[in-house]
């Protein structure tokens, strides 16, 4: 008995380590979450299968994403990744699809939200930009 | 007894938190920083500092991880110093220092040298737009990092990058590289408030 055309993606979630961020994408809910801190030896290798869920959900005609970002930290060769994942999410966008990304700093972090600032700049996407009491 | 005396005294009079030489292994450069934050994290209440201090350390540390391997001649440097890599970190009244050295091959000193001198003689904007530039060109190098470890070091401490290159042999130098984070917070130009 045919149920759906096509099968729902799976949702991926890593609990955060020492040196990486709990990622957790549950694209039944259109939800990518990325919190803690970021700094692993390879992130590439961290971020390319989150990368590959994303394009798949893209693809599929999904029709809305919320992206939360709550990194306290992320170092700069995670920041190359995290542009990949927007740059991707972005995509939604150009498709008119309703995207939101919420990027979340530290009260007067204000490094972490001109990183954001930067991100959405070069991206050409809006964020809202959310600061949390430490 | 004397000489070793003075070394403790200067150890202490210069409050270093942290010296390291020796093998680096990735697990090793993540209890170093883990360890450095909790004690500048003790000595330092400024929220604003202890963070330039994470992030700043963590580019240092690991940067230097990964510029490890490029020596391989054993016979010129003993096995044990070619692998090695220096960290040492002060903590001033107003200041924290970071050094690091490490060996590196001679022929990659031009392009390095080239490249550091570039991020000094550029203002804070400047920097954040070059910034801008190297996270969108989608390069990575062969060992995955970004490329953008020294213009967010000077980004962060918006201070002078210091370094020297000193001849070891023909085909090695010794690269020592120094930034100083400020404690002392300047006023900020946006409105948010300054923290007491």
């Amino acid at each position: 008995m045919e149920i759906e055309s096509t099968t729902a993606m799976e949702s991926y979630v890593l609990e955060s380590t020492r040196v990486s961020p709990q990622i957790r994408f549950i694209p039944e809910e259109g939800l990518l979450e990325l919190r803690g801190r970021s700094s692993p030896e390879h992130p590439l290798q961290l971020y390319q299968p989150l990368i590959d869920r994303l394009d798949e959900y893209v693809s599929n005609g999904s029709q809305q994403l919320v992206i939360n970002f709550e990194l306290d930290y992320f170092n700069t060769s995670s920041s190359k990744c995290i542009y990949e994942i927007l740059k991707k999410a972005g995509q939604m966008y150009e498709m008119g699809k309703t995207l939101t990304i919420n990027w979340y700093y530290e009260e007067d972090d204000e490094d972490m939200m001109e990183q954001g600032e930067d991100f959405s700049d070069l991206l050409d996407l809006k964020f809202n930009f959310r600061e949390v009491q430490y | 007894m004397l000489p070793n005396l003075r070394s403790y005294k200067n150890i202490y009079d210069n409050n270093i938190i942290l010296m390291h030489k020796g093998e680096l292994t990735f697990d090793l450069v993540t209890s170093l920083i883990e360890s450095l934050e909790g004690r500048v994290n003790s000595i330092e209440q400024e929220r604003k500092v202890q963070r330039v201090f994470y992030s700043v350390v963590t580019e240092c540390i690991q940067n230097l991880y990964y510029h490890m391997d490029e020596v391989r001649d054993e016979d010129v440097i003993n096995t044990y110093d070619s692998r090695s890599g220096l960290i040492l970190v002060m903590a001033r009244k107003r200041f924290f220092r970071v050094l690091t050295g490490n060996f590196i091959p001679n022929y990659r000193i031009p392009a390095l040298q080239q490249s550091l001198d570039k991020i000094n003689d550029m203002d804070y904007d400047e920097l954040r737009e070059y910034y801008k530039e190297i996270l969108s060109d989608g390069k990575y190098s062969e060992k995955g990092t970004a490329g953008l470890g020294f213009v967010e070091i000077a980004k962060k401490t918006k201070s002078q990058l210091q370094y020297s290159f000193q001849p070891i042999t023909d085909e090695y130098a010794y690269f020592t590289f120094q930034v100083r984070i400020s404690r002392v917070i300047k006023s900020t130009t946006s409105n948010h408030k300054v923290m007491a």
